[in-house]
């Protein structure tokens, strides 16, 4: 049986140069931002919700609600779930469509300052081997109980991305090298946009020690 | 700790797991023997000086060949560059020809420190940024430039003299995004970080944090609320006088300002006699003046508090606030800049606007202890994850691996 190696994924983070002082300069950056930018700002923003409050999906979301004080475009933002699109660039047209709804029903579009602008950022992404190998899955259940949110990051969310499918690292080795379809198909139905990475964890701790 | 007071990562192993030292080993596998060059303009004193005298070491337990250089300079030198870095802050200064010609003369002084056989060559802040005229470009090493200061809004003819140098380096790093500018290299986001092992933040016993209280005549047994900032306008002191005064009326507690000695600025004097004025009949105000060495007494007034108040006006990154919160307070900021960057609004402390917001938000944690902790808690986590020094010590060996490695988004460093 292939064993499970655990990966974690640091990140840093770089300016694009680009930022936005009011709702159009939003909507105009969605369409120029690059994938890794949005991918930064709808997926990393898990990283920055380990114990805000759920109100926030993403940054652009927050952004709207903190800054712009806009609650209902906040609102429709919070609710796109960015694993439903298969292509980072669907999220974001998602995003602009809202964001260009809320400017034609605007009767006036607020500019706010330069210190409290959205800058539009990304990550550069450096995986590394956390030396954690899960031999079967009560091996794996306690090991990913303890892991940091940054290893359930890379190989449940940036995973999805990267398979290109409704899928994760965990559920496609408990699939494939343990044959539990059914474990397989309950860890696919979480969403980590429902809590954040610290719940999501012991979320699938839990199932899989139940299994085990 | 060594006996020279070195610290080593093994020291850090209450912040940080045996799995994230592993982490951060493999990290900085790749750049193992490295030769890694920090310069500065002062060894000791300050923010950078503090954190290189710990970086430096660990990135050597790391495999690194690191060094740490500081340029010489005389008065007239330090006198042009304070005028820089209050430049670049945005206070307005008068400069003239002779002052940039200061700093480019300092610069060709200091131009043996480059060697041009190192990996890479890190420059903090604008002092020695001259020393870019010593780079060359056909050797190996790669240039990155740390700015520690916000110079988003800086006086435009020191941008001007800077920039040249500025956009030779291969990279620059900033606090925050919006402390950057508009530069033709890449910038990367690195916040500031404290020390958890430091004389300001290490671990205090219940009694000594008592004795110190009681020492300055703070009941340890009352709840207290307190503000630890040099006594200057942009910090509000008179502010929070304000607010304590309303919250005081419905709870009671206690108010300690803890500043730097009022003697050796003299706004600062001016300031602390109109903090007075205003505290003038209001029981319970401590006004302390400390020294600037009096880190263990700040340290043990964060751990007694009850509330901690930063109700700044302006602000940089304000780590002040991450020294507190790390203490597991509840902290009530000023909306302003880095302090905006560490609390968020009801989960890991309260941002405030006025001195009645601020006195609003004092009332609502003494009435409520379960509150208070609720937000300590999540504030010691958040600066656990962002701000402690393990952070920023993996926050360098990434930027040195990315300045290695170029602009590829994701990168596999294997095992």
């Amino acid at each position: 049986m292939t064993p499970f190696r655990f990966h974690s994924e640091q990140s840093l983070v770089r300016t694009t140069g680009m930022m936005a002082q009011s709702l159009r300069a939003l909507q105009q950056g969605l369409a120029r931002a690059s994938l890794p930018c949005i991918f930064f700002h709808v997926h990393h923003a898990l990283f920055r919700r380990s114990f805000t409050r759920a109100d926030f999906m993403n940054d652009f979301a927050r952004w709207a609600w903190v800054t712009l004080h806009e609650e209902a475009l906040a609102e429709r933002l919070s609710v796109v779930d960015p694993l439903q699109y298969k292509h980072i660039r669907e999220a974001s047209d998602h995003l602009r469509a809202i964001v260009s709804e809320a400017l034609g029903r605007a009767e006036f579009i607020q500019h706010v300052e330069r210190n409290q602008a959205f800058y539009f950022q990304e990550a550069q992404t450096f995986i590394c081997d956390t030396g954690l190998v899960a031999q079967d899955l009560h091996d794996f259940a306690q090991m990913v109980r303890t892991v940091r949110p940054d290893v359930i990051f890379h190989h449940f969310i940036e995973a999805r991305l990267r398979l290109a499918r409704d899928e994760n690292d965990f559920s496609l080795w408990i699939d494939e090298a343990l044959h539990r379809p059914d474990l397989a198909a309950r860890l696919r139905q979480l969403s980590p946009y429902r809590h954040d990475l610290r719940s999501l964890r012991k979320t699938i701790a839990d199932l899989c020690a139940q299994e085990a | 700790m060594e006996s020279d007071g070195t610290v080593t990562l093994q020291d850090y192993s209450s912040v940080m797991s045996e799995e994230e030292m592993a982490e951060l080993r493999a990290l900085a596998r790749p750049l193992a023997g490295a030769r890694v060059q920090h310069i500065n303009s002062t060894r000791v004193g300050g923010g950078v000086a503090e954190i290189l005298a710990r970086l430096v070491p660990l990135l050597k337990e790391l495999g690194l060949n690191a060094r740490w250089d500081v340029i010489d300079g005389d008065a007239d030198f330090f006198r042009v560059t304070k005028m820089f870095h209050n430049a670049l802050h945005g206070d307005p200064a008068d400069f003239v020809e002779r002052d940039f010609e200061i700093v480019r003369e300092n610069a060709r002084r200091n131009l043996h420190i480059i060697t041009n056989d190192d990996d890479f060559v890190a420059i903090h802040d604008p002092q020695p940024i001259g020393l870019m005229d010593a780079r060359d470009d056909r050797a190996r090493g790669k240039w990155v430039w740390r700015c520690h200061i916000d110079i988003s809004e800086g006086d435009p003819r020191v941008l001007r003299f800077l920039r040249p140098h500025i956009e030779r380096f291969d990279a620059a790093i900033f606090h925050l995004a919006d402390y950057a500018k508009d530069l033709a290299i890449p910038q990367f986001i690195m916040p500031p970080a404290i020390d958890p092992l430091s004389e300001k933040n290490r671990e205090l016993a219940p009694e000594e944090v008592r004795l110190v209280l009681e020492r300055f005549g703070i009941d340890p047994s009352r709840p207290i609320v307190l503000q630890v900032s040099r006594f200057d306008r942009l910090k509000d002191p008179v502010g929070v006088v304000q607010a304590f005064k309303i919250a005081r009326a419905w709870n009671d507690c206690q108010l300690v300002l803890a500043g730097g000695s009022a003697s050796d600025d003299p706004e600062g004097e001016q300031v602390f006699a109109e903090t007075r004025e205003a505290a003038n009949g209001v029981p319970d105000v401590h006004l302390l003046a400390l020294p600037p060495d009096a880190h263990r007494e700040i340290n043990a007034l964060q751990r007694g508090a009850t509330v901690v108040v930063q109700k700044s006006l302006k602000e940089g990154f304000g780590l002040v606030v991450a020294e507190a919160m790390w203490k597991g307070k509840p902290v009530i900021g000023g909306n302003v800049g880095g302090i905006r960057r560490q609390i968020f609004q009801g989960d890991s402390g309260f941002l405030v606007h006025s001195p009645e917001g601020c006195a609003f938000r004092i009332r609502q944690l003494l009435c409520n202890p379960g509150l208070a902790r609720r937000l300590g808690e999540n504030a010691r986590q958040y600066v656990k994850d962002n701000f402690l020094l393990p952070t920023y010590l993996r926050m360098w060996v990434l930027v040195l691996n990315a300045l290695r490695r170029g602009r590829d988004p994701i990168i596999d460093l294997g095992t």
